[in-house]
């Protein structure tokens, strides 16, 4: 399996082709504190106001954040955001 | 964004609310099944609101039984559900559908005609005329040729300069502008000289105002100035008048006009061949090529190039050849005949040259014979009136 991505990656890097064109990797658009847009996020484990955890691995913290936009393949959130870490 | 909104209020969407210890699994599952959700707001923990498509509302319950979350409906937006609201109030309905007809119907008829212009035209002449060409209340308005009104109008009346006819909304507005009436009874006022339009002798000059500068038997030439506006006098300064009067003119015109005695001439017989060539880029093809077996004959080259609406050209040609036969007659006049119709001939180009109001004294024609033909020389003299007037430093 790894081996396999990491001839993917070298595909994609001798082509000149973008990263994210690699499957399972999520793609983070944050504009300002307030505006936040993740493609490939795969699903949601925890909404709540203060914290959003996704199943991608990414926990998004941050004060009255809602979710504008959800659909398989992006989620767009807004709100004050205060914190994206990686578990 | 104002689009998205728009379609969204046109398909109609529910507000609802959702309570569970699930949430999340919830919005999962909505996901997953490809319903489109949005503004997802916590109120309170495993309290959610969100927005979806009505239509979708019915898939949400196996959603709902499968997560364990209660779905209630908090509010309904949208077109569908306005429409919906109306549904019982089939005369509201009606009315508006026949008051939006009735002014349908009524915008397609001219209700009102307005004449503009500065014009001394009684406005019932204007009118009854504006009738005959089909403009009056209560007309349908694509019945209004306007082009064609206007050109009728101003044939018929001789007093309209210029008409214009417009239609905005139900009114027809007729915009007249009239004639300017001719400048006989105009008196000029500014000072001025009295010149000459046209060559001659002097015949006759008669001054009303002004100092005549020319005298009988004097020629003169286009433009020259015949009565002088300057006043000179012995015994006050020189003064600038309007000048007046009427000068008469000699003047000649002459034409030449020859026939020959012997004429040919050339008339088709209708007997016609003709040769197809087709032309694809630069290689030509054949399709018809037998030539022309007739001894005398006229060739016709007629090119088709094939485009599309007129404009992208294809590369293919053809050509046609055509070949019509031609024969040729000889006429021949005896001396009588032809001197005639020299003389026939030259008056008539002669006389295209007089001005209408010359008046026509005096005609001498000079034949001179070849050996191949006649010639007609003709000389009119006529008498013209002239005289412009043109004002000083003007």
């Amino acid at each position: 399996m790894k081996n396999s991505q990491s001839l993917k990656q070298k595909f994609l890097t001798a082509m000149d082709l973008p990263i994210e064109l690699l499957n399972d990797v999520p793609r983070i658009t944050l504009i300002g504190n307030n505006n936040l847009l993740i493609e490939n996020h795969k699903g949601i484990i925890e909404y709540d106001e203060n914290i959003i955890r996704l199943v991608s691995h990414i926990n998004i913290l941050g004060n009255q954040m809602n979710v504008e936009e959800i659909n398989n393949e992006e989620i767009f959130i807004t709100g004050e955001i205060t914190n994206v870490e990686f578990e | 964004m104002p689009l998205k909104e728009t379609v969204k209020n046109i398909k109609g969407y529910v507000c609802i609310k959702v309570e569970g210890y699930f949430v999340e699994r919830f919005l999962n599952l909505m996901m997953n099944s490809g319903i489109d959700i949005w503004d997802i707001r916590q109120e309170n923990v495993g309290v959610i609101t969100a927005k979806i498509y009505a239509r979708e509302f019915s898939k949400i319950k196996s959603i709902s039984r499968k997560s364990k979350c209660k779905v209630r409906i908090e509010n309904k937006k949208g077109v569908p559900f306005v429409l919906n609201k109306y549904r019982h109030r089939k005369i509201f309905a009606a009315l508006i559908a026949i008051i939006s007809t009735v002014i349908t119907v009524l915008n397609l008829f001219v209700w009102k005609v307005e004449v503009i212009g500065d014009f001394t035209i009684p406005i019932e002449e204007i009118r009854s005329d504006l009738e005959e060409e089909n403009i009056k209340v209560g007309v349908l308005k694509k019945n209004i040729n306007s082009e064609t009104a206007k050109i009728n109008m101003t044939l018929k009346r001789n007093d309209i300069a210029w008409i214009g006819v417009s239609i905005k909304g139900n009114k027809a507005i007729v915009e007249i502008i009239e004639k300017v009436k001719d400048g006989k009874d105009y008196v000029n006022t500014y000072p001025g000289n009295v010149i000459s339009d046209k060559e001659g002798i002097v015949e006759k000059i008669y001054v009303a105002q002004g100092t005549a500068l020319v005298r009988k038997g004097e020629i003169v030439e286009k433009g020259q100035i015949l009565i002088s506006g300057e006043m000179k006098s012995d015994f006050s300064e020189t003064r600038l008048v309007p000048a007046d009067g009427e000068v008469t003119l000699k003047t000649w015109y002459t034409e030449k006009y020859k026939v020959p005695y012997e004429k040919e001439i050339i008339s088709k017989t209708g007997n016609k061949d003709r040769d197809v060539t087709l032309k694809l880029f630069n290689c030509k093809i054949n399709l018809l090529n037998n030539g022309t077996n007739f001894e005398k004959y006229d060739t016709i080259i007629s090119c088709n190039r094939f485009s599309i609406f007129g404009r992208i050209d294809f590369p293919i040609e053809i050509t046609t050849r055509q070949y019509e036969e031609i024969s040729i007659e000889k006429l021949t006049y005896t001396k009588l005949q032809a001197k005639q119709l020299a003389i026939k001939l030259a008056k008539e180009s002669a006389m295209r040259k007089v001005p209408k109001d010359a008046k026509i004294v005096d005609e001498k024609v000079n034949l001179i014979e070849n050996k191949d033909g006649i010639e007609a020389e003709i000389l009119i003299q006529c008498e013209e009136k002239t005289g412009i007037y043109k004002r000083i430093g003007g």
